[in-house]
Formats: structure tokens, sequence, C-alpha cells
């Protein structure tokens, strides 16, 4: 039985992928726990980058907002 | 700034390089704030609370010695923005009588919110870090596709690139960028 890899496993989530194979997919995926927890993991890691775009918009946000280094003028 | 090198930053700092100061204050201003907003200052304050804990750091930079076993960084770096911050939120309060300042942290479920913070923090500094562990067009298709959302079609157009190359891309990054987190969140 062939394995489906992180790239296809991630594209048939996201719906990315030909109709033929998805469902051919769907099919493999009923049987095959191997590739079930291989999805369920790219689930968690895209909970993971979701986490890390919200992070990155605050930081953004709050970056955007800091006016001139005042304190560099201490510096010497 | 790569959080790994963020000791020989400080070591930078002691000795006075300009530059290394300029990496220090983009790092860490956006966290400032950040807790400023969390000890409810209002944003004339959260400027004034940026400037003079990156004074109050200066001044005691020359002194400071990077040295685990003493403590976290993190830890000493929170307790000058929260005296600061309990300093300025006195003045605006007026109050004669001294305000404690682990009370009010610890009433306001402060300590949760700082760790919050930082964990957000250092996962800034994990995707700046990233940029330099892959070659420039897989990160451009990781950020182009998982971080700004745009389609994996578009991108991949955009980039030249095939469609599962830009999966590629993605879990290329993905991987590098939950070993990164890993690697700061052990040495912090």
């Amino acid at each position: 039985m062939r394995h489906y890899t992180t790239e296809e496993l991630d594209r048939y989530r996201n719906g990315d992928m030909n109709m033929l194979i998805r469902i051919s997919c769907a099919g493999h995926l009923k049987q095959c726990s191997t590739c079930r927890n291989l999805l369920e993991t790219v689930k968690q890691d895209d909970q993971l980058l979701e986490k890390v775009r919200n992070n990155l918009a605050r930081f953004k946000a709050v970056s955007d907002e800091i006016p001139e280094n005042k304190a560099a003028h201490h510096t010497s | 700034m790569a959080f790994t090198t963020r000791k020989s930053l400080l070591s930078k700092i002691k000795q006075g390089d300009e530059i290394s100061w300029e990496e220090f204050y983009a790092s860490y201003r956006p966290l400032i704030m950040l807790r400023a907003g969390d000890l409810g200052l209002k944003q004339t304050e959260k400027e004034d609370l940026v400037q003079i804990v990156m004074a109050e750091f200066f001044k005691g930079s020359r002194d400071f010695q990077y040295d685990r076993s003493r403590g976290r960084f993190r830890d000493y770096l929170k307790t000058i923005i929260n005296n600061q911050a309990v300093s300025i939120l006195r003045k605006r309060k007026n109050l004669e009588v001294g305000l404690d300042d682990r009370e009010f942290i610890l009433a306001n479920g402060l300590e949760q919110a700082w760790d919050d913070e930082w964990q957000g923090h250092l996962m800034n500094m994990a995707m700046d870090e990233l940029k330099n562990c892959v070659e420039p067009v897989t990160y451009q298709a990781f950020y182009l596709y998982a971080m700004q959302g745009q389609k994996s079609g578009e991108v991949a157009e955009f980039l030249n690139m095939s469609v599962n190359s830009i999966y590629v891309a993605k879990n290329r990054c993905l991987e590098q960028l939950k070993k990164i987190i890993a690697d700061v969140s052990e040495s912090d």
C-alpha cells in the first residue's frame, strides 16, 4: 500500500487536489491509520501556523506604533 | 536577531556597540509595548515606558553579566518593565501610599500574561531566524502562502514554481520553524 506524503495530505486537506485523486485519497484514509495520523499532524501544524500568523500580526501592529529610538541618543 | 546569539548581542551592547544596541531595541520594543498594554498603560505612557526601560537597561548594561546560573534574562527584563510601569501608574493615580508592585501584578493575573507575551516574542524571533535557515525563494513561498494566506496557485505562478513545490517549501519551513522554536524555548 502506498502511503501519502505530507505535501499530498496537506493538499488534500486544503482541497487543492484533482477530484479523482482526492476521492482516491479519501478512500485510502479510511483504511490507513498511518496516513490518518499524518493528516492529524498536518492539522496540528496548521494550528501552529495560525498561531504564528496571529502573533506576527500583533507584533507588527505594535512595531508600527513605536516612535524613533530616542534612547539611542543616550549611547555616547 | 538570532536568538542563539543573544549572549553575544548583550556582550556587544556592554562594549558600547551602537549597531547591536539598535538591534536590541528593534527586537525588544514590541514586547515592551505589548506588556505595557497588558498593564493598562495608555498610548503615550507605553511610549514613555519603552524609552525608560531602554534607558534603564542601557544604564545597567555595562555591569550586566549574561549568566544563566544567576537567573533568566526574561526575568531580569520583566522586573525592569514591571517596576517602571508601576511607577508610571503611580504617577497617574498620584498615590502617596505605596502600591505593592508584586500584589498588583499577581492580583491582575499578569504573570501569565507576561509568559504569553514572552512566548510570542520568541515565536517572532524564530520567524526572523527562519530566514537565515532556508533558501530565500523557499522562505518567500512559505511566507506568501502560509503567512499571508495567498492561494497556492497564485504563489506558484508568481515565483515560477509548481504548486507542489509551494507545499514542499511550506513544510520544509514549518519543520525548521518547529526546531528553532524548540531550541529557543529550551535555552530560555
